[in-house]
């Protein structure tokens, strides 16, 4: 009998112990499932977090593109702005009357806006070139070139140009804009021109 | 000034007062005569040369002697000149019958004979001018030299004639230097006083302008683009050493002291176009024209004493004359609203100009240097500009567009005998400047 309790001990210790390991095995399944879950869901935040930084980031690098293309698209403009002021500069001449180096009205709004380029471009020096139309004779065209390229140094230095930037060459009647007679031709060749020699 | 009244007073006083002297005013008003060019010309035979002694001569000589001869009177404008199918014996005075000649209608004969020797190619000219109306040798030479040569025996002998008669010298010795653009770019030229043997004495495709012979005729000064800004320019056609003349800005319009070694110039030392007299170095001697407005186009008077030059002072390109005795200044030119480029005749009587009006377009005039008998010699006929006179003071040379494009022209003191001096030259050509 001794013996039968004491076999029913052990199967029942047995069956405790199986019962215990087999409870405590549950048990851990259990909490492993918990923490995978847990795990999961930080992934979840962890995820959604880099997808918002990802788009903030893109935001962001969208807007910084943005800003750089606006930039570019300013730079450019404002290049085409100077190159605008400086076609402008060097293609616009001022013009004069039969005989006479005066600088007219016309004449001194043009020259307004080439000091202000001058100021702007403040390295930049220019040669003025005096020219005439072909009546008259090439001696007196020669002086009177001379004439118009000095009045218009003198109209930008009064202006606040130094006169070191500025060189003068009379051609007289020798470099025509454009060949012919008649007024109309005469008029654009009674004219001051304006040669960027350096500094640009 | 108008020409027409002046070919009325003319032809008034050649046909209605036939015995009335005409005065040297009256004279000189004979510039309308484009109609009749060949009023009192001279009357001048140039028969047949002639061979001497028994020696044959090469008749190419002779005949080319005989065209080439009446070609030089001919271009003086004082004669009218008749040589051909004109014979005649002997060349010597005595066995000539004048009252034949002057039955023909001539005042004047010339005479001529060749003598060719074969052994050594010398050729000998004996040569004579008379007077048919007096009878008698005006003038007679005898050259000697290379066949080839005959021309150059008869160019002298036309300078005698003109010598003798008229007192002029130089014409057929004299050179003109002029501005061309023929290559595309203006380049500085010099041919004969009859527009042939053109020769380019610049070569560097700027722009070069305003030639101007020394005294001696050995240097020619110019304005040239070639270093950029326009400078003078000096150069020797001699051989010797050339000069720069350069000042900022602009150094231009040169133009020599006569019988000196230096020269007028214009720069713009402060930025107004003044006239200073220079060395060929570029030192200046002395300011000879200093005002508000443009100096330019320098010219002086034969003796040097006085000169020319244009002024913008008034209001108007108008052309003044310097004293350099007294230091004083005289307006000479009161018409129109434009008087360029002023030329002193080498007889020191008249200043020829370029004068710009509504009326009448661009045209050379002559006045005398104190402003009297200003004249319109040329008329109707594109723009005229840039007289330069002959070195005998008998024919200006000066630009006309009445062609195609600017060309050079010449024509006597008094406007006559208008005509083309360079025909077969491309382009155009300006700046005429005779030599002296």
């Amino acid at each position: 009998m001794k013996r039968y309790f004491s076999r029913l001990f052990i199967i029942a210790l047995i069956c405790i112990l199986g019962l215990s390991f087999g409870c405590s095995s549950k048990k851990t399944d259990l909490n492993e499932g918990v923490t995978q879950e847990q795990v999961s869901e930080q992934e979840r935040l962890k995820a959604e977090q880099a997808e918002k930084e990802k788009k903030a980031e893109e935001e962001r690098l969208k807007a910084e593109e943005l800003e750089r293309q606006k930039k570019l698209e300013q730079q450019k403009r404002e290049e085409e702005r100077k190159k605008e002021a400086l076609r402008k500069f060097s293609d616009v001449n001022v013009y004069f009357t039969f005989d006479s180096s005066e600088i007219s009205e016309e004449a001194r709004m043009i020259l307004e806006e080439k000091s202000q380029w001058l100021m702007e471009n403040n390295n930049v020096k220019i040669t003025v070139e005096g020219h005439c139309d072909s009546r008259g004779t090439t001696q007196y065209n020669l002086a009177l070139g001379e004439r118009r390229a000095e009045s218009v140094k003198t109209y930008l230095v009064a202006l606040g140009i130094d006169s070191a930037r500025i060189s003068t060459i009379s051609y007289g009647e020798e470099r025509p804009a454009v060949e012919g007679s008649g007024e109309d031709v005469w008029a654009k060749n009674r004219r001051a021109e304006f040669v960027i020699d350096s500094g640009l | 000034m108008k020409p027409m009244n002046v070919l009325f007073y003319i032809l008034f006083f050649t046909f209605n007062m036939p015995f009335f002297c005409l005065s040297d005013d009256l004279q000189n008003l004979k510039f309308i005569d484009v109609n009749n060019p060949f009023i009192n010309k001279i009357p001048v035979a140039v028969p047949e040369f002639i061979p001497l002694g028994n020696n044959e001569i090469i008749s190419e000589i002779s005949q080319d002697s005989n065209d080439y001869l009446g070609y030089l009177l001919d271009f003086t404008s004082y004669f009218r000149v008749s040589n051909s199918n004109l014979n005649i014996d002997n060349i010597v005075g005595t066995k000539i019958d004048f009252q034949e000649w002057k039955r023909k209608g001539f005042e004047l004969l010339i005479t001529a004979g060749l003598f060719y020797d074969k052994d050594t190619g010398f050729l000998e000219m004996e040569i004579r001018l008379f007077d048919v109306l007096k009878e008698e040798l005006t003038v007679g030479k005898r050259y000697t030299g290379k066949a080839d040569d005959y021309r150059k025996m008869l160019k002298k002998f036309a300078s005698e004639i003109m010598e003798k008669m008229f007192e002029n010298t130089g014409l057929f010795e004299s050179e003109i230097a002029f501005v061309s653009d023929e290559t595309g770019q203006k380049e500085i030229y010099i041919c004969d006083f009859d527009g042939t043997n053109i020769k380019k004495i610049t070569n560097d495709k700027s722009i070069n302008i305003s030639p101007a012979w020394s005294s001696d005729n050995d240097y020619i000064a110019y304005t040239s683009y070639k270093r950029k800004l326009p400078e003078i320019f000096i150069q020797s056609l001699k051989g010797k050493k050339n000069y720069i003349v350069s000042k900022k800005r602009l150094s231009i319009t040169p133009k020599w002291v006569p019988g000196k070694f230096s020269l007028a110039a214009v720069f713009s030392i402060d930025g107004d176009p003044d006239i200073y007299i220079i060395s060929p170095t570029g030192e200046i001697i002395e300011t000879a024209v200093k005002g508000y407005g443009i100096d330019v186009s320098p010219a002086f008077s034969p003796d040097g004493n006085k000169m020319v030059f244009v002024s913008g002072r008034g209001g108007s390109p108008q052309i003044y004359v310097k004293d350099f005795t007294d230091n004083t200044i005289r307006r000479v030119t009161f018409e129109g609203n434009y008087n360029t480029s002023p030329s002193w005749s080498p007889r020191g009587d008249y200043i020829a100009y370029t004068g710009m009006t509504k009326e009448y377009g661009i045209n050379i005039y002559t006045i005398k240097p104190d402003g009297s008998s200003q004249r319109m010699l040329t008329y109707s006929s594109g723009d005229n500009e840039e007289p330069s006179w002959s070195p005998d003071g008998s024919l200006i040379v000066f630009t006309s567009s009445r062609n195609n494009g600017k060309k050079l022209f010449l024509m006597t003191r008094s406007g006559e005998d208008q005509r083309q001096l360079i025909v077969n030259m491309a382009g155009n050509q300006s700046e005429p400047a005779w030599s002296h």
